[in-house]
């Protein structure tokens, strides 16, 4: 079907034409040298660069929607933005951190050995080049040594995508978001007293048995207090 | 780029086979460019080889040929699932039941099912259009539609593309009838033989690989083959080298160990064999078996119950020894007396296990004599020597043939006097450790063609892998604010539809809060306005 629709004008100058330019492109080739050379990290992290890319992507949406969004109340808005910045950076680092630990040469071989090590010793390998009919121990050696290294490589692949993209994405950072969301919270709200004043009522808001009448106390006396303060800090100054 | 040549046809039959097996070694040491192997030994070496690995697939455990499975997935559209499979799985639970979220178990609930909805929305948005996209470069690398060499696989089609293109002939041919699964088979089969034999011929008589570009046939340039020549020879001299590696550390490790322990604990081992050999002359099955078929006349019914009885002597055999192994490790014996005995269990039938035993007696006979440990590795040292030199002789011919391809020579026989050597006059003379036979000349040449085919094949395939996956990275990434969009829409859309109390339950919350938060921010509002009169009139 595709042979006969590439005959196709249009195709040919949407499809193939440009198909042909990416596939003879500088970084196009560089990426398959590096799938000829069978570089198992390269691969892997290029799987995982995709998959950070697209939640660095969806975090920029995630905070350009929550900014823009007037369903939440205007003074949580920022707040909420910065949550969700904190979520996806945490989870492009946590990602990047548990790539580069597990495809570590010697973490994957402590895994394949743990798992494999009974499928690929020396008396598997006698008991299968017994049982296995082949014209010469070299032959054998060869689908032996070639099955070897593609489970490392299956192996290697599979363990850092999961790790970083199953329990480091989905189980870290949900925990550690959660108390990363208060230091956030600190963080941007700690700077002035007007916004600190502003994030305690926040949080009496938020606070299951939060009255009005108690916030307006609460309130009632912070006023006092920065008023005292500041009589006090003017009776000084005029002393002085 | 190659040179344009002429147009190919590729229907069978029309690719000649080379054949000229059996040339002795003088014959064709006078002819000039002539061949001496039949191209489809090479092909046949494919062959033999892919059996040879699904053989022993079949008999490793069931998680290698998941672990297989697996491997043949890699790429975008794997990467997607995966992610969308802890997406869907996996973080609804940790949203659910985190213990350290302080929000209310109904919010937590409808937060979760966001993570399914949007993992499914992946897979269809992002998955679903790069299954057709990955599918349409396969196709195109396969018909020739990339021009150059990188991804075009038209010199050895895949297997699948093979069988489709086939099967579609035939349904032309026949009213769109199926073609049977056996002719199928054949007709791929052919196909690739008549591919590989085109590559030998083309290798050999032209120094060049050929492939279709957009239906012309072109040559792989001298650049390309001597990269790909010098590839193969890399990788045979990386395999040789790390074969030396494990004779050395290894294997010489092992050998020393071994040896030593039948110097110092022959006895026990003699003990352990000669109760094996008692168990091996008992044929009870077999004289069964043989007694049975007294008169029978159907050779091919006697050798069938025959190999049964010699299975079932062999398993009590092997029982035998498996429990003697375990009496070992339960009274705390030496492991490498278990070693020896596990050895021993691995050989798959009665006549290996002798033939086993035998060695061992020769060897226990061999290092029972001596008299000390260093007398032990030296002895043994020697003999991994032995097979290190061998390796180091195919090192040095195979570093003469990356020289050689280096400076431009070609691969086809050259056999002229007075004339320098081909790549393959030298692989075939000089790459032979026990001596040079035309068995063994003709067995060079095969490796060495296949090695060279075999990596063209491959570096296409890795190539559509590799571009694949580049094309795969960028459209999932353009596709994902269309995903996005997708679930904002359909989101709370399936919450009203499949959970209406908690999309309801979810929407009061929020109306309340947001009523709560606009009373609050008028009596905060009022606070402050007093609070500025205060510091005012203060």
């Amino acid at each position: 079907m595709i042979s006969s629709v590439c005959n196709n004008k249009i195709i040919n100058n949407c499809v193939i034409k440009p198909m042909n330019y990416a596939a003879n492109h500088k970084w196009v080739s560089n990426i398959c040298t590096q799938f000829r050379n069978d570089n198992i990290k390269f691969i892997t992290g290029m799987g995982l660069t995709s998959i950070m890319l697209k939640d660095g992507l969806g975090c920029y949406m995630y905070v350009k929607q929550s900014l823009n969004n007037k369903k939440i109340p205007e003074d949580k808005r920022k707040f909420v933005a910065a949550l969700d910045l904190a979520n996806g950076g945490l989870m492009i680092i946590l990602q990047l951190v548990t790539f580069l630990t597990i495809s570590r040469d010697s973490v994957q071989k402590k895994i394949f050995n743990k798992l494999f090590e009974t499928v690929y010793n020396r008396a598997s390998r006698k008991g299968y080049q017994n049982l296995l009919e082949h014209k010469s121990g070299k032959e054998f050696a060869k689908v032996f040594t070639e099955s070897h290294s593609k489970s490392i490589k299956t192996l290697g692949m599979l363990t850092s995508l999961v790790a970083a993209a199953i329990i480091a994405k989905r189980v870290f950072v949900p925990f550690i978001a959660t108390p990363l969301a208060e230091k956030t919270k600190k963080y941007l709200y700690g700077k002035d007293d007007k916004n600190t004043a502003r994030e305690s009522t926040e949080s009496k808001l938020n606070a299951p048995k939060t009255d009005v009448v108690e916030i307006k106390k609460d309130k009632e006396a912070t006023s006092n207090q920065n008023t005292s303060s500041k009589l006090l800090d003017g009776y000084k100054s005029q002393k002085a | 780029m190659g040179k344009v040549v002429g147009k190919i046809d590729m229907d069978v039959g029309k690719v000649s086979n080379i054949s000229f097996k059996g040339t002795s070694a003088k014959a064709a040491s006078e002819a000039v460019s002539e061949a001496v192997i039949d191209a489809k030994d090479v092909y046949d070496t494919f062959v033999r080889r892919k059996e040879l690995s699904r053989q022993l697939l079949k008999s490793m455990p069931k998680s290698m040929s998941i672990m297989d499975k697996l491997n043949a997935l890699s790429g975008e559209v794997p990467n997607i699932c995966i992610n969308a499979l802890g997406t869907a799985f996996v973080a609804p639970i940790f949203i659910k039941y985190n213990f350290l979220s302080k929000t209310d178990e109904d919010t937590r609930t409808y937060s979760a099912w966001r993570q399914p909805i949007s993992a499914v929305l992946a897979v269809i948005t992002q998955a679903g259009i790069l299954v057709p996209i990955n599918k349409m470069i396969m196709h195109a690398s396969n018909e020739g539609m990339f021009v150059k060499l990188p991804c075009n696989k038209t010199m050895l089609q895949d297997e699948k593309h093979i069988a489709a293109v086939e099967q579609k002939k035939y349904k032309e041919r026949n009213n769109g009838a199926k073609m049977p699964e056996k002719e199928l088979k054949a007709a791929v089969l052919e196909r690739r033989n008549e591919q590989i034999s085109k590559m030998v011929e083309s290798l050999k008589k032209n120094n060049t690989i050929e492939y279709t570009a957009n239906g012309e046939t072109v040559r792989m340039s001298p650049e390309e083959i001597k990269d790909v020549l010098a590839s193969t020879t890399d990788g045979l001299i990386s395999n040789i080298k790390a074969n030396m590696t494990r004779y050395s550390e290894e294997k010489l490790q092992f050998k020393v160990q071994r040896a030593d322990y039948y110097r110092t604990n022959h006895k026990d081992v003699v003990a352990e064999f000669e109760a094996v050999e008692k168990q091996l002359a008992v044929r009870k099955f077999s004289d069964e078996a043989e007694q049975k078929l007294v008169g029978c006349k159907d050779l091919e019914f006697i050798k069938k119950q025959k190999d049964i009885a010699a299975r079932k002597d062999h398993e009590v055999v092997l029982k035998s020894i498996k429990a003697r192994i375990k009496q070992l490790q339960k009274d705390g014996k030496d492991g490498e007396l278990v070693e020896i005995l596990k050895d021993l269990s691995c050989k798959p039938d009665n006549k290996s296990m002798r033939l086993h035993l035998k060695k061992n007696y020769e060897a226990i006979q061999e290092y029972a004599g001596l008299s000390s440990y260093k007398a032990v590795f030296e002895e043994v040292a020697k003999k991994v020597a032995e097979t290190i030199e061998g390796a180091e002789k195919e090192l040095r011919v195979l570093e003469k043939v990356k020289g050689m391809i280096k400076s431009g020579k070609d691969i086809r026989f050259v056999r002229k006097a007075g004339t320098e050597d081909g790549i393959l006059d030298v692989i075939i003379r000089e790459l032979n450790v026990k001596g040079s036979n035309e068995k063994v000349e003709v067995k060079n040449e095969i490796d060495f063609l296949y090695e060279v085919i075999q990596k063209v094949a491959k570096n296409a395939d890795k190539n559509v892998k590799g571009f694949t996956q580049s094309v795969g990275l960028v459209v999932s990434l353009a596709m994902l604010p269309f995903t996005c969009m997708l679930l904002n829409y359909l989101y709370p859309k399936f919450m009203n539809v499949a959970f209406p109390k908690l999309a309801k339950a979810k929407k009061e919350k929020t109306d309340n809060q947001l009523e709560k938060n606009n009373q609050v921010a008028a009596v905060v509002q009022s606070i402050d306005a007093t609070t500025t009169k205060q510091e005012v009139k203060s």
